[in-house]
Order: C-alpha cells, then sequence, then structure tokens
C-alpha cells in the first residue's frame, strides 16, 4: 500500500502538515506507519481499529494488500455496512413532480458514527490536516473546537467525548466535519437518492417506490427515537434495533439528523417559485429526538440546515460506492 | 367537572341579552359589541365554575404570535410534562388545526386578520401534576391592533379588555429584529409593560402580574439561546431595566418552532419565509412558568 508524509507548508497549527491525510496525532516528521505497524498486516490492523478498512480494499491498493489482509478487512467492512444493490426509484422533484432515477451498487454504514468513532478522528489531528478539508472551509477551521476551544464537536470537551455517550452519535459537527471524517476513513457522505434507497428499501429493491420507514408505511413510536418515544435526547447508535431495515441499518428513522451530500438548494414546490437560503443549506434526512411530526422522519422529506451549522441534533453516516472496491474473495 | 355549555343550541344567546363575562358588555348574535369576543368563548366561560386565567399572548406583527399560539396548543393537547390541555369547544381547535396544517405543509399560517371580530380565540382547560388545573382564554391578537392600542388607548376593545384582564402575559419579540432592526422590537415590548403598569400599577410597588418576555424565531439566530437573560441586557438593555424597575415576575425565554427556515420566491418576486421542519423548542417553558404564578 502506498502511504505518503506530505510536508504541508500551509501549517500553523501544530503538526500542520506532517500527516498522512488524517497520520496520528503524535507524528514524527519522518514517520510513515509506526515501527510497530511497518508491515503492511499491522498497517491493516490500525486501519481496520480506526474503522478505516475501506482504504484496504480499493482497487488502488490491491497490489499491496494480500487476499489474507483483505480477507480480514472485507470482514470487518461487512460487519460495519450493509450492501444496497443496484436499483431504480421514484424520487420527487422540486417542481412536485417525479422521476426515475439509477442508483448504482453502494455500502452503507448500519449505525450513524459514534463518538467514540469520531475520537479517532479528533485523536488523529485532522483539524490540523488540511488534505481534508477543502479550501474554502479553511477560514472557519480554528472555529470547529468544543466547549474548551479544543478541536472537536461543539458538546466534547478537551478533545473528548462525554464519558457517558462513548456509543451515541456523534453531534455538534457541521457538514464540512463529517465529509471530512468520510473521507478520512475512505469513505463519503450518501446522496439523498441513495438514502431513500437504503432506508426506503423499495420492494424489489431492483426499483419501485420506497417506504417512508424503514419498517413499512406506517409509523410506529417504538421504533425510533423522535419526539414521541418521549426519550428526548440522542440514545446509543445501535439501540432500536426493530427499527432497522431489512438488511440490518440501523437509525435511518430517529435519533439524529444526518448530513447527506446533496446541497438543499430546492424544496418541493409550486412551479414558478424558487427556494433561497438564507446561508449555504446541505441536506439532512432521517429525522432526530426532538422531531416532531413523523412524516418527516421519513426516506422521501426534504429539509437542510445551514452547512456550517453544528446543531445537537445532526450527525452523519458514512456511504461508499462499490466500483471503487477491490473483488471481493468467495467465501 | 361542570360542562353546562349548550355550544350548538342558539336559543340563549338570540332570546336574551347575555353579559359578557371579558368586557361588561353584552353579547347580541354572535359576539360581544364591545370587545368582539365570540358567542362560543363568552358562552364556554360561563359554563366554568370558576372564571378563567386570562392570558394574553402579544407582540408586533409577524414575531410569530399565531405560530406561538398554535404550537403550544398541540404540544399541551399531546401532554408536555405535567402539564395536559384540552380545548373547551371547537372554537379552540381551529387555530391550533390551521397552525398545524400549515406547518405540515412547510408553510407558515396566514396573518392574523385586523379586525377583531375575525380573530380566532383559544379556551383550553390545563390540568398539571401538581396543583389543580386552571383554565386559559386567549385570542390570537393581529400585531397591528395591539400596536394601536398602545399608540390610541380605546381603540381596540378587545386588546383593552385583555390586558386588562390577563392574569399574565407572554411577550413575544423577534430575535432578529433585536439584532439587525434596531430598536423597535424593544420599544414595543416596553411600550406593553407601560401599558400594563396604566393598567395594574400601584404606586411604589411593583406590578404582581408576571411576564414572560420570549425571544421567538431562534432557528434563525441562536445566540440567546445559552442565556437569554444575557442576552437580554446586552441587546436589549432598556427593556431589561424596565422589567427589572416595574415587574415582580419577569423572566426571558427563547423558542423557536421550526428548525430551519428558507425563502420562497415567486413569480412576482414576493418573498415567503417558509420553515423546513417542526422542532418546537421552548415554547411550553414560558408557559409553564406562568402557570405557576398565575393567581
Amino acid at each position: 500500500m502506498s502511504v505518503q508524509v506530505k510536508p504541508s507548508p500551509e501549517s500553523t497549527r501544530k503538526g500542520w502538515g506532517f500527516r498522512w491525510l488524517g497520520g496520528r496525532s503524535t507524528p514524527t516528521p519522518a514517520a510513515g506507519p509506526s515501527p510497530e505497524a511497518a508491515t503492511v498486516g499491522h498497517f491493516i490492523d490500525e486501519l481496520i481499529a480506526d474503522g478505516r478498512d475501506a482504504f484496504a480494499l480499493l482497487k488502488s491498493a490491491a497490489d499491496h494488500v494480500t487476499e489474507h489482509d483483505a480477507r480480514r478487512a472485507w470482514e470487518s467492512l461487512e460487519r460495519r455496512m450493509a450492501l444496497i444493490p443496484f436499483g431504480r426509484l421514484v424520487v420527487a422533484r422540486s417542481d412536485g413532480g417525479e422521476e426515475l432515477v439509477e442508483v448504482p451498487a453502494f455500502y452503507l454504514d448500519r449505525h450513524a458514527v459514534s463518538n467514540r468513532m469520531f475520537q479517532h478522528f479528533v485523536a488523529s489531528g485532522c483539524y490540523d490536516c488540511l488534505e481534508l478539508w477543502p479550501r474554502e472551509v479553511w477560514p472557519s477551521l480554528l472555529q470547529f473546537t468544543d466547549r474548551t476551544g479544543q478541536p472537536g464537536p461543539s458538546d466534547w470537551s478537551n478533545g473528548m467525548y462525554p464519558s457517558d455517550r462513548a456509543n451515541h452519535p456523534v453531534v455538534g459537527i457541521c457538514w464540512y466535519e463529517a465529509s471530512a471524517y468520510a473521507r478520512w476513513v475512505g469513505k463519503r457522505l450518501p446522496t439523498a437518492a441513495e438514502w431513500q434507497k437504503a432506508g426506503g428499501w423499495p420492494e424489489h429493491l431492483g426499483g419501485g417506490r420506497c417506504t417512508r420507514y424503514p419498517w413499512g408505511d406506517l409509523f410506529d413510536p417504538a421504533r425510533a427515537n423522535l419526539r414521541s418515544s418521549g426519550v428526548g435526547d440522542t440514545v446509543p447508535v445501535d439501540a432500536y434495533r426493530n427499527g432497522a431495515t431489512p438488511n440490518g441499518i440501523l437509525q435511518m428513522s430517529g435519533n439524529v439528523w444526518e448530513w447527506i451530500e446533496d446541497l438543499l438548494d430546492a424544496v418541493p414546490c409550486d412551479s414558478g417559485a424558487e427556494f433561497h437560503p438564507w446561508k449555504p443549506m446541505r441536506r439532512i434526512v432521517g429525522g432526530s429526538f426532538d422531531t416532531y411530526l413523523p412524516g418527516e422522519a421519513t426516506c422521501h422529506f426534504v429539509t437542510g440546515q445551514g452547512t456550517l451549522d453544528r446543531r445537537p441534533n445532526i450527525g452523519f453516516r458514512c456511504a461508499l460506492s462499490t466500483d471503487r472496491l477491490r473483488e471481493q474473495p468467495a467465501h | 367537572m361542570s360542562t353546562g355549555v349548550r355550544y350548538l343550541d342558539r336559543s340563549t344567546r338570540l332570546g336574551s341579552q347575555i353579559p359578557c363575562p371579558l368586557c361588561g358588555g353584552s353579547l347580541r348574535g354572535e359576539s360581544c359589541i364591545e370587545c368582539f369576543a365570540p358567542a362560543e368563548v363568552i358562552e364556554s366561560i360561563l359554563g366554568r365554575p370558576t372564571f378563567p386565567q386570562i392570558v394574553g399572548i402579544l407582540g408586533p406583527s409577524g414575531v410569530g404570535k399565531t405560530v406561538y399560539l398554535g404550537m403550544l396548543l398541540d404540544l399541551l393537547s399531546h401532554g408536555v410534562g405535567p402539564f395536559h390541555g384540552m380545548a373547551r369547544g371547537p372554537f379552540s381547535l381551529a387555530l391550533q388545526r390551521q397552525v398545524m396544517l400549515a406547518l405540515e405543509r412547510q408553510r407558515f399560517p396566514d396573518k392574523t386578520p385586523v379586525e377583531a371580530d375575525r380573530w380566532q380565540w383559544v379556551h383550553c382547560e390545563v390540568s398539571t401534576g401538581k396543583r389543580r388545573g386552571f383554565d386559559v382564554v386567549t385570542p390570537d391578537v393581529a400585531g397591528e391592533a395591539v400596536a394601536s392600542e398602545l399608540e390610541s388607548p380605546g381603540t381596540h376593545t378587545t386588546v383593552r379588555t385583555l390586558i386588562e384582564r390577563c392574569g399574565g402575559l407572554v411577550v413575544l419579540i423577534d430575535t432578529v429584529g433585536v439584532i439587525a432592526e434596531g430598536q423597535a422590537q424593544e420599544m414595543f415590548a416596553m411600550q406593553l409593560i407601560s401599558y400594563l403598569e396604566s393598567m395594574h400599577g400601584q404606586r411604589r410597588r411593583k406590578m404582581e402580574i408576571p411576564v414572560a418576555l420570549v425571544f421567538t424565531k431562534v432557528d434563525l439566530c441562536e445566540e440567546p439561546i445559552d442565556d437569554p437573560l444575557a442576552f437580554a441586557r446586552a441587546h436589549a438593555s432598556a427593556l431589561w431595566r424596565m422589567c427589572d424597575a416595574r415587574l415582580r415576575h419577569f423572566k426571558f425565554f427563547c423558542s423557536s418552532v421550526a428548525g430551519s427556515c428558507g425563502r420562497l420566491v415567486d413569480r412576482d418576486g414576493s418573498e415567503l419565509l417558509i420553515p423546513l421542519r417542526v422542532e418546537p423548542r421552548g415554547v411550553v417553558e414560558p408557559f409553564a412558568w406562568l402557570s405557576g404564578l398565575l393567581r
């Protein structure tokens, strides 16, 4: 596997640059993988521990990763992600009409990214790694801090999540932070169509209309953490198993809204009217613990939030296109 | 509990003169000739064993009174914390229905008409976990009418009656207006406090009527959320000083109903603010605080 250490002349904060894409928090200037991880096998272990197993499975890395290591990475990836096969589905257009779109096969995280997982990103110094962040957000990077001024989600302190919330979804992160994390783990944010297909589970998978909720069309307050469930706060990312999709993706409805890739540049409205956001907005989906109307927690509902907003009810999960991945070994 | 109201029986109101329990005027036809309270409201009040609490929810035009009141009613009707509200007649559900149907379509409800005889009223029976329940009666008042009454007392009898009879007041203040549009919002609230004092004030004593001051639409500007009092002292210091000097019971709150908003621009170029979703915050808290102080 190719591992590069790129000095970065733009560095202004501790450790700017001397990191491979999202390198370690305590790098030495000449360091690649640590001595313990000098072999590819050990490096695969590190990637899996950090939730970055996708890097070991990229086609571009195939020449450097053995079948044995790839198999381990596949096992890890499939524990964490579910496959959504290619298919067509009907999506709503902003003018109120509908259109049929094709969604190529992809993997989607079974759980929203938890505080514990996001801690790897923070501890690895990724807020200082400019390669992970688009240039337009560099001026805002120093504002992505926790309660104590350390880089991290807005509800953390001293670079650490609240001790009783390791397995809760990470919140208080803006769209750029979600996107940077996704890049760091070798993935990306899902699109609205992908979300609809994964969460709405079209009856024939190859196409058709999606159900409103992962379990069907009828809302059930026992299956999702919305306001009507009475919890009033986030719950662990693996709670509400009875609200999972048939292929084992949890909380696509409820607990936290989730950032997705699409801009919010239109909402369904009468033809002739145009949507104008106050500021750049990205779509969020799925509803959260304080979502009042269950209909807003469906996979079809269109809403959004300012791209730089760091709200306590918005988290995210990652997606990965199958066409980037090497062949899966036969089981 | 007595429920002696015959909502569908018009014979009583047509056959005799019923005194309006709100203003002392007379019910003639479908409303009071003085304060324009609808007959249904008057009969609803008269059908209760004790006179209800009147709570005024007031503020300038566009501050979000209708949305706040409709959302409050919906929250209470589903039960929130120890509070549970029950509409005292179909007229009390009309406002709630109008607001929630609009929000479900990602729209805000239509503006409240200026004419008092077209306002929607609410009579809600509120039960609490701790003590005897109480009734709340309030109309959805047009901001222009409040402004008109504050400028020229006596021009809007309903507003005058409401403030005269109220046991508690919720004053709504547009957060964005406070930050971006000068002192208009602050001055409006100060006028209201001053008007309240002209009716309830006593020399050398602070007013006993509790006043909740609510910064609305904080989804558009979250600055006040962490500490509404600090925000008031920083951005509406004259109002804060006035409250401190004149009111025994006051508290600043923040609220919003939409989780986020955007604008629609139609072919003519006219803009419409739209809620992108419903995420009520700080709607019940001012009411809960007031209810503990209502006499």
